[in-house]
């Protein structure tokens, strides 16, 4: 039985151990909320698409929801450099397991927040999605952002640091 | 604002590719409607009498199974999560839900209503009345209901129990919207009705998004 | 260990701990079932022996000495519940949740006792076992609005999301209680069919009143009474994982 390790990777020094996301309930200004979550972007157990949507239509929602101006062809840029080319207007429930996994991986980069908590985002992800996967991690590292996220498997990538719990 | 509106057609497109949830909370509507007469009897003026507060109570019972739907799906796939943690104002956010719920389940009632209203015999003042009533009340129930629904968001036996919470809530605007119908129906005056729908429906949109929105936080964390 | 333990009423905020609030509770208990006992004998007392026979409804009317008290309660300790539930909610304390917990089924149960009351009361007097008037139906929808509080609470497993779910429902209701009060009370007169006019009490004899009063006391200080020991067993329900309440007395054996 494999024990969940969780990997920091740590290039910005000047981060407290702020990794569990400040809890809503503690009544923070609205100001103060909008200035703290648009630095994050996370990721649950679950993919968080809507299953009746197209994967251009939720990249979009997160784009609204995010603040963030996507014009139609930056999204379908994000889809295409996941593998998704020809599957942007499908509903998503069409899409396999590691498809959907690459269009919330297409959202995470299109958000483009300093902050990544997610959980387990390499389930479901086949070796060409994982590659992907760690070159988004890589590429965001170098940028000067921080990922934390959770894993059972055993991944290489430049400056990790591993908690095992 | 931009998320209001965004919120709203994303709703409603979400509604659009899957029709038969919508059309089976009207239906409802239609046959719970039908059903009293064939309890009661076809007595025009019985009917004529106790049309306002039928309509009215099927239109309770058909907002009710809408708001089952209201934040469910969003709750299970976990957008509901990414509403609350985006930079946006959740309270908007939640706003534009249950705008978009109203133009679903509340629009539909005041198309089907005078329809409705002339199975019972209603002349074309009540008929007027009722559609009036309906407009202001249903937003009301929408809002209010949404407080019952992000409370037992998740919850076995979720409907049944929303239900007991949100229905005695109802009651003031069944009152003022029922009533009207029925004062219009024998000459009386109506404007204190419209008015005390009115103060609901603004006491409503004031209160009700920051309470949704505090219970939604609630039942994710 | 607590060194306020010996002197709790110095520092209030230390009795929003369950661990000090426990104990403290069990001392009062005793105290306001004796005062309860007192009040109802007097009130008992006066109602059946020195409050006289009523011109219009004879001997029956009686009944009121309970009802009227026990639909104050009713409502007052709805208010009680919704207080402590936003005290819970705002200062994000477990105790002030587990009053309003513990508040909950006794105002249900005056409610509940206020309605049939008043059905028994209704029969001799007005010939049915329900009208309805408007108070009798505002109180049926407050018996609805407590059993909503208790459901909700029970269908929620988690404890501290039991809390704030019910405590901002509780907070609804009360903001909801005049509003539904108000338009009961004008459907009843827009359906001037019930042809009981309730609102207007007659002019009560003196002991009548003091009848009431004292049974309303009565049923306060057995309200406060109950509570205390329901939020005793709720504490330690809710507490049984900590090291104090394993130590306990009763709890051990």
């Amino acid at each position: 039985m494999a024990s969940v390790r969780r990997v920091f990777f740590d290039y910005w020094l000047g981060w407290h151990s702020q990794s569990r996301v400040k809890s809503p309930g503690t009544h923070p200004t609205s100001r103060m909320i909008t200035k703290l979550f648009i630095k994050l972007c996370f990721l649950g157990h679950r993919d968080a698409l809507k299953e009746d949507l197209s994967a251009l239509e939720n990249l979009m929602m997160y784009a609204a929801l995010g603040a963030i101006n996507l014009s139609h062809e930056s999204a379908l840029q994000y889809l295409w450099q996941f593998g998704l080319r020809g599957r942007e207007d499908l509903p998503v429930h069409y899409l396999s397991a590691g498809q959907k996994k690459r269009v919330v991986l297409a959202r995470i980069a299109m958000q483009g927040a300093p902050l990544w908590i997610l959980d387990e985002p390499f389930n479901a992800l086949d070796s060409q999605g994982v590659q992907g996967f760690i070159g988004l991690l890589e590429n965001h590292s170098s940028q000067g952002g921080i990922t934390v996220f959770t894993g059972h498997q055993d991944i290489n990538i430049l400056g990790l640091k591993v908690l095992e719990l | 604002m931009n998320a209001f509106f965004m919120i709203v057609q994303r709703d409603l497109l979400l509604v659009m590719r899957r029709k038969s949830e919508v059309l089976t909370a009207l239906f409802f509507f239609v046959i719970v409607t039908s059903l009293f007469p064939l309890g009661i009897g076809a007595d025009t003026a019985l009917l004529r009498k106790i049309a306002p507060g039928v309509i009215w109570v099927s239109a309770l019972l058909a907002t009710l199974l809408g708001l089952q739907r209201l934040f469910a799906s969003d709750y299970l796939d976990g957008t509901l999560e990414q509403m609350a943690l985006s930079p946006r104002s959740f309270v908007v956010l939640v706003l534009g839900k249950i705008t978009a719920h109203w133009v679903v389940c509340g629009l539909p009632l005041l198309i089907l209503a005078p329809v409705i209203g002339l199975q019972f015999d209603l002349d074309t003042a009540a008929l007027e009345t009722l559609l009036l009533t309906l407009l202001l009340g249903t937003p009301v129930l929408s809002l209010i209901g949404s407080i019952g629904a992000a409370l037992t968001l998740g919850l076995r036996g979720g409907g049944a129990l929303m239900s007991l919470l949100v229905l005695p809530l109802y009651i003031p605007v069944l009152i003022f919207g029922a009533g009207a119908v029925y004062a219009k129906s024998v000459g009386l005056d109506v404007t204190g009705h419209f008015s005390l729908l009115g103060a609901l429906l603004i006491l409503a949109l004031a209160f009700v998004p920051w309470v949704s929105a505090a219970a939604l936080r609630i039942a994710i964390e | 260990m607590n060194d306020l333990t010996n002197k709790p009423w110095l520092n209030w905020f230390k009795l929003a701990s369950p661990s000090t609030f426990y104990p403290v509770a069990g001392r009062l208990i005793p105290f306001f079932w004796i005062l309860s006992i007192a009040f109802g004998l007097a009130g008992l007392w006066m109602s059946f022996f020195v409050a006289p026979v009523d011109a219009v409804q004879g001997q029956g009317y009686r009944i009121i000495f309970v009802h009227v008290p026990a639909s104050w309660m009713s409502m007052f300790l709805y208010i009680m519940m919704a207080v402590w539930a936003g005290i819970g909610l705002v200062f994000n304390t477990r105790l002030s949740a587990m009053m309003a917990q513990a508040i909950a089924p006794i105002g249900a149960v005056m409610a509940f006792l206020s309605l049939w009351t008043g059905a028994f009361w209704g029969k001799p007097m007005w010939g049915a076992w329900w009208v309805w008037d408007a108070r009798l139906t505002s109180e049926l929808i407050l018996f609805f609005l407590y059993l909503g509080f208790i459901a909700l609470q029970a269908s929620i497993d988690q404890a501290r999301r039991a809390d704030k779910a019910s405590a901002i429902l509780a907070l609804v209701g009360v903001v909801n209680v005049p509003i539904i009060y108000f338009s009961v009370k004008w459907w009843n007169t827009l359906h001037q069919g019930a042809s009981v006019s309730m609102s207007k009490a007659p002019s009560m004899a003196q002991t009548m009143l003091w009848g009431m009063l004292l049974m309303a006391l009565c049923f306060w200080m057995y309200a406060i009474a109950v509570t205390l020991m329901r939020v005793r067993v709720i504490i330690l329900e809710r507490e049984s994982h900590a090291d104090w309440v394993k130590q306990l007395k009763e709890v051990r054996s």
